[in-house]
């Protein structure tokens, strides 16, 4: 993790999206610095996971501009790759891929971003020590409980070393224990980095240091407080 | 290569289904080929025997009417073709035959001239020695001019044309040669002493070289004193071709229609294994993998299976080419070229069969992928 403590990390300029000339958002401009703990909360259908998927990369913005780490985010190509490299992403299911192991699984995190092997494997390490499931490596998803298996999406997610993290209701599979304990892990390991959580828990939402809502096609700052 | 062999062993039935699709098809692309060359040669053989190898050489007849002749030295000049196995001067004559010291009025049974090249009899013997010697009276009877002429015991004395023959042997006809078996075969010089300028003579040539008929004329008679007709049993020669061509037909049809249907049973199976694995495609996407990565991994499986399938369908047709070959008492030659051609053409197979679910693949949007789940 290198840059500036106030770096914007994520830049939305006047971002429009429109499925089948209906459109989800409109004209969104809104920045967010290293740092910054984001939640967006919002009514269903409203474009939350969209503004997600479009600073992710994974939707493409009928208009205006995004960029992320400075990457504007191409349609394809290597542009679209380094913005990807530039993120982690957590859902709310694992998605695991069933036949690998854990450690695979967090190494497929790194499989595009040309890590070398070694370095693959020592991130992969480190991530499965920093989540508790360094003891579990070699075991398949199916054998891991939701929590755990939404632990080891979050080692995929920070072993790849990404200056965003993207969680869309990352807890919303799991019972309030465990959703409170991957929550208090994901904000650890976010540190340092900027974190935007999608989710419809008001308690989730209270802990960020900026709230977003969406709707009415556009996405309004509710609160913003110092991180 | 690895991954794809892994992800393929995560999914046992498109594994055992799509490996199992590629052995039918690589059989049927090989075994089904050497059979029919096995039973295919027999038949060939078969035509050959019957004469499909054969060439016909014929004098036009002169300007008087009389039969032509063939050129001094032509069974000499027959022999020395290409890869012949049979070269055979033929004199047919009108010339009666009798038992000795008898009258019998229309026997049936008439003399004819028979040369051969080489050392070994040109017909099947049934009795006794069977080959005319020049200059000497010897002759042999076809069996149903034995019959005929009422000869049980051999050596037995016939008469032809006003001489005395002694008939050393009894010979079955000839498929080619059918008028042998009701002839009395001597020498074609002796024949053509018997019978004058009536009796007409014509080689018979079989070889198994590509020859045409321009190519024999000139090589019987170079200088081109005579007027030879070159011919061919045209039925028998139909036949062959009409095999040939109809066991290579078989084969190659078979052989299309069984990668046609592994072919599109593979890129339905393959298409619903990418259903299957959307999240995991879509997760691939968001983890920055290319099109070209998503594209190469079910490219990948569709690889895996046609390298595995082509392997084990060659060692399968192979155990049953064996053991056809052993039961049916047929020489084996294993076609190499063929095998490559089969494995080769199960992986080209497999990549055309799974380029649609590669592309069914590539189309995968992460997006849209997590919002239907």
């Amino acid at each position: 993790m290198n840059g500036a403590p106030d770096e914007a990390l994520v830049e939305l300029d006047a971002v429009t999206v429109r499925y089948r000339d209906e459109a989800i958002l409109e004209g969104v401009t809104h920045s967010v610095h290293r740092g910054d703990y984001v939640t967006v909360t919002g009514r269903s259908g409203a474009g939350k996971s969209t503004l997600l998927n479009v600073i992710a990369g994974t939707v493409f913005p009928s208009a205006g501009t995004v960029r992320v780490c400075g990457h504007d985010l191409g349609r394809s190509g290597p542009r679209t790759q380094a913005h990807r490299y530039a993120i982690g992403y957590l859902f709310q299911s694992a998605h695991l891929v069933s036949w690998m192991s854990v450690a695979e699984n967090v190494l497929l995190g790194m499989r595009y971003q040309r890590v070398d092997r070694a370095e693959g494997r020592r991130r992969t390490g480190e991530a499965l020590e920093a989540v508790g499931l360094a003891h579990r490596m070699d075991h398949r998803p199916t054998q891991l409980s939701g929590g755990e298996r939404q632990r080891a999406a979050l080692a995929r997610a920070i072993a790849r070393d990404p200056q965003v993290i993207l969680a869309d209701e990352p807890t919303g599979n799991l019972d309030a224990a465990t959703g409170s304990s991957i929550i208090e892990l994901i904000e650890s390991l976010s540190a340092g980095r900027c974190l935007i959580v999608v989710t419809h828990d008001e308690a989730l939402a209270a802990r960020g240091t900026r709230r977003w809502t969406v709707g009415e096609l556009g996405v309004h700052e509710l609160t913003r407080t110092a991180p | 290569m690895t991954e794809a062999l892994r992800s393929l062993l995560a999914r046992p039935r498109v594994l055992v289904t799509g490996v199992a699709m590629v052995v039918v098809a690589v059989t049927a692309m090989t075994l089904i080929p050497s059979l029919t060359h096995s039973a295919g040669a027999k038949l060939l053989a078969d035509l050959d025997a019957l004469g499909s190898d054969a060439w016909l050489v014929e004098p036009q007849p002169a300007p008087d009417g009389l039969p032509g002749r063939l050129p001094d030295g032509a069974l000499a000049r027959a022999a020395g073709l290409p890869q012949v196995s049979a070269a055979l001067r033929e004199v047919t004559t009108e010339v009666p035959v009798r038992p000795n010291a008898q009258e019998l009025s229309d026997s049936g049974v008439h003399v004819i001239g028979l040369d051969a090249s080489g050392k070994s009899s040109p017909y099947p013997v049934l009795s006794g020695t069977a080959r005319p010697v020049p200059g000497l009276p010897f002759a042999v009877l076809g069996e149903r001019a034995a019959e005929e002429l009422g000869v049980l015991d051999l050596p037995a004395t016939v008469v032809a044309g006003g001489r005395r023959f002694v008939a050393t042997g009894v010979i079955a006809g000839d498929p080619l040669l059918p008028e042998l078996a009701d002839a009395l075969v001597v020498d074609a010089d002796t024949a053509l002493a018997l019978a004058g300028a009536t009796a007409s003579d014509r080689l018979v040539i079989r070889t198994a070289a590509a020859l045409d008929a321009a190519g024999i004329r000139r090589s019987i008679d170079p200088l081109a004193h005579s007027a030879l007709a070159v011919s061919q049993p045209q039925a028998l020669v139909t036949a062959k071709q009409q095999s040939t061509s109809t066991l290579d037909g078989l084969a190659v049809y078979a052989s299309v229609a069984a990668f046609v249907i592994a072919g599109l049973g593979i890129a339905i199976m393959l298409a619903a294994a990418v259903r299957q694995r959307t999240a995991e495609i879509a997760i691939r996407r968001v983890h920055g993998a290319p099109r070209r990565a998503v594209f190469g991994l079910v490219a990948a499986e569709g690889l895996g299976l046609g390298v595995l399938g082509g392997a084990l369908g060659i060692v399968v047709s192979a155990v049953a080419m064996y053991a056809v070959a052993a039961v049916n008492h047929w020489p084996v030659q294993p076609q190499f070229a063929l095998f490559a051609a089969a494995m080769g053409a199960a992986i080209v197979m497999c990549e055309l069969a799974a380029a649609v679910p590669a592309w069914l693949a590539v189309r995968i949007e992460p997006a849209t992928a997590f919002a239907v789940e």
